[in-house]
């Protein structure tokens, strides 16, 4: 007698993909449908790369308006004594004295010829200041990422192949108290635990690879609960398949049945979930960095939106929305690279 | 493992499958007994919830969660499935004991190809073959079960084929390890009409060249006619009448299964009214003491036996002419306090 889920199905919704499912079945066609073969996908990347330029072009447009609306920079680049000429000469000198249709144009003619303009305080190109704090945004993000993702297999897993109720709470139950803990002070906690205290871990800045340990524990445990609940969800969804009845009347074991059916049918619903997930990681986490003086995007952006610093928001927005739209269009191809039934249209 | 087993193949005595309900445990299967023997099709007929699917589920020990064997036996070659430790179900499971399901469309793994199902199969009960060999076998399955292009096919996905070809891919590989006893629960129902008769006649012919014992769980008593020996009828979780086919049809001894004879559609009821037994079958929760059937029935009305006592299956009186066919293996019996009572008024159109 096996009882692979003894817990009523946790009727989570499965995200749905923005492709679609052919529902016409194939009645004795002898075409594969490998969409690798279909010749769709080139097709379907101009399609997707259009939709990508019109929305970074409107992520231009929001920043541009966004910026203008708090008002000119030159007051706060200036000392505090700065006379209201001394602010004004600064302020035209920045183009900000221009009707805005010009200001926008400009900005936007600027943009295509990939000149973002150079940072008003650092007085370096804005893209190349972006560009100097990826790395450590994406290891962080990345990290993180794979070891929330990590855990919460393990620990859905775990709940399937014991069919404990009792696991599945407690791997609910504390995911859930960790996240309902805000991240700042979760790390505070854990820089008093491993770096003040136990004298363990670097508290502090990205000096070396143990400056990772902390903020990535950090995140990754705060996702921790939201990744266990999506995978817990569909892996009960799957146990109730038929197929997979099929597979345990073929004689195969539990263990089996859940690595080679049940856990490469959870992905489609998890996938979704985990893309948008890893494309806001990527975009820099504001807070975590902030708290362990990380040099990431995250920290970039807040310091340049504080400082009106309009070339390094704008710069850093259209590279955040460049990442999140690569992510999405990454996921959506792999979707359809694991389901056979996905046709990209 | 033996395939001389001198018994009865399988032997179910007195099985009861219960589910927890509000008030305790409900029984949805209640005492279920029938023998099942080498080389015979053994057809279990019965309403939708009366028990016949979770019956052969709990033969292979898949029942859904939350639902458990109770108590009885399920002996198989005289081993007691209901009792036998996982990893010795696991060894019959594929190999002795194989199964069709009745939905084909949701029975196969969407995201594997076809080819690398079979082959699950095939591997799990023959560790020694290689990929080669393993690719061998699925094709030569396929082009058993009238696959056309085995090779192609395995390779491709299940929303590929039809219907009709899916559960043929099914039969396929419940065939894999010429099972001892092959489960074959509402093959076609969920087919199209045109195809139901060809994937029956490549389960039987299947079946025949394994030379496996079928348990064909089916709703069509037409089906029955064609491709059973004997029959046991279900209703409301237990066994009302069990016979052979030619008994079952010509005698009918049990007030359901005259019922349910009576109401299938042919040249008496054309242009007339269908015949249907009245009322429904009453929730597993809410089965009363008596006999199940009897708020249904046209011989209970008024008798207080009938309310009161649980009739059991009861052997019937043989006639001695009955002698076309195989000798039957166990008698006719029927679980009715008034068996054989003017059932035949209803074959004949005059229902009670």
């Amino acid at each position: 007698m096996f009882n692979l889920d003894d817990v009523p199905v946790n009727s989570a919704e499965s995200p749905k993909t923005a492709l679609t499912l052919s529902s016409e079945p194939l009645l004795q066609g002898q075409s594969n449908n490998n969409f690798l073969r279909g010749g769709t996908v080139p097709q379907y990347l101009i399609k997707r790369t259009g939709q990508a330029v019109f929305t970074l072009f409107c992520v231009l447009t929001f920043a541009f308006i966004l910026g203008r609306a708090t008002g000119k920079p030159a007051g706060l680049l200036l000392p505090d004594n700065a006379t209201a000429a001394e602010v004004d000469a600064l302020n035209g000198a920045l183009g900000f004295n221009e009707p805005l249709h010009v200001q926008y144009l400009t900005y936007l003619g600027n943009v295509l010829r990939g000149d973002f303009g150079n940072s008003y305080r650092q007085r370096e190109s804005a893209l190349a200041l972006i560009a100097e704090r990826l790395p450590a945004t994406f290891e962080l993000a990345f990290w993180s990422f794979l070891l929330g993702l990590l855990l919460a297999v393990l620990a859905a897993t775990a709940i399937q192949l014991t069919g404990s109720r009792t696991l599945r709470s407690l791997f609910i139950w504390g995911g859930s108290l960790r996240h309902s803990v805000p991240d700042f002070f979760f790390a505070l906690l854990a820089v008093l635990l491993f770096s003040v205290a136990l004298g363990m871990l670097p508290s502090l800045g990205r000096t070396s690879p143990a400056s990772l340990v902390l903020p990535v524990l950090t995140i990754a445990t705060g996702q921790f609960v939201l990744y266990v609940r999506l995978i817990d969800a569909a892996l009960s969804d799957q146990a109730s398949q038929d197929y997979v009845r099929t597979a345990f009347s073929k004689g195969q074991s539990r263990a089996r049945v859940l690595f080679s059916h049940m856990l490469p049918n959870s992905v489609l619903p998890v996938l979704t979930m985990a893309g948008l997930n890893l494309g806001s990681l990527l975009g820099g986490t504001v807070v975590v960095e902030a708290v362990f003086a990380w040099p990431g995007l995250g920290q970039v952006l807040t310091e340049a939106v504080s400082q009106r610093d309009f070339p390094i928001v704008q710069a850093g927005l259209l590279v955040v929305a460049l990442i999140f739209v690569t992510v999405n269009l990454a996921v959506d191809l792999l979707a359809a690279k694991i389901d056979p039934r996905v046709s990209l249209a | 493992m033996s395939t001389t087993y001198p018994g009865p193949l399988l032997s179910v005595q007195d099985l009861t499958i219960e589910v927890a309900g509000d008030d305790g445990p409900v029984r949805l299967v209640d005492g279920v007994t029938f023998e099942v023997h080498q080389d015979e099709v053994f057809a279990l007929v019965g309403e939708s919830g009366s028990g016949k699917s979770l019956t052969v589920l709990a033969i292979m020990d898949l029942l859904p969660p939350g639902v458990r064997i109770a108590s009885g036996r399920i002996l198989f070659r005289g081993r007691d499935l209901a009792r036998l430790p996982e990893s010795e179900m696991r060894r019959l499971r594929g190999k002795d004991l194989a199964m069709v399901f009745q939905d084909p469309m949701s029975a196969l793994n969407p995201l594997q190809r076809v080819g690398r199902q079979l082959a699950e199969a095939v591997r799990l009960h023959a560790s020694g073959l290689n990929r080669r060999q393993t690719a061998d076998k699925v094709h030569s399955l396929l082009a058993a079960v009238g696959v056309p292009d085995p090779e192609g096919r395995a390779a491709s996905y299940p929303h590929q084929w039809s219907g009709g070809m899916r559960q043929r891919a099914m039969i396929a590989m419940a065939m894999a390890h010429d099972p001892g006893l092959l489960i074959a629960d509402e093959p076609t129902t969920a087919l199209d009409v045109t195809v139901q008769a060809e994937v029956m006649d490549v389960l039987a012919e299947a079946r025949r060249r394994a030379g496996s014992a079928m348990i064909l769980i089916t709703h069509d008593l037409g089906l029955v006619a064609e491709a059973a020996d004997r029959v046991a009828v279900m209703y409301s979780g237990r066994v009302v009448e069990t016979a052979d086919v030619h008994r079952l049809f010509t005698s009918p001894a049990h007030p359901y299964t005259a019922g349910l004879l009576a109401s299938i559609l042919g040249e008496g009821t054309a242009g007339g009214r269908a015949f249907a037994i009245p009322g429904a079958p009453p929730a597993a929760a809410e089965r009363p003491a008596g006999c199940a059937f009897q708020p249904r029935c046209h011989l209970g009305s008024g008798r207080d036996e009938c309310t009161t006592a649980r009739p059991v299956l009861t052997l019937l009186p043989t006639p001695p002419a009955d002698a076309d066919g195989p000798a039957p293996f166990a008698g006719p019996a029927a679980a009715c306090h008034f068996a054989g009572e003017s059932t035949l008024n209803l074959l004949k159109g005059q229902p009670a």
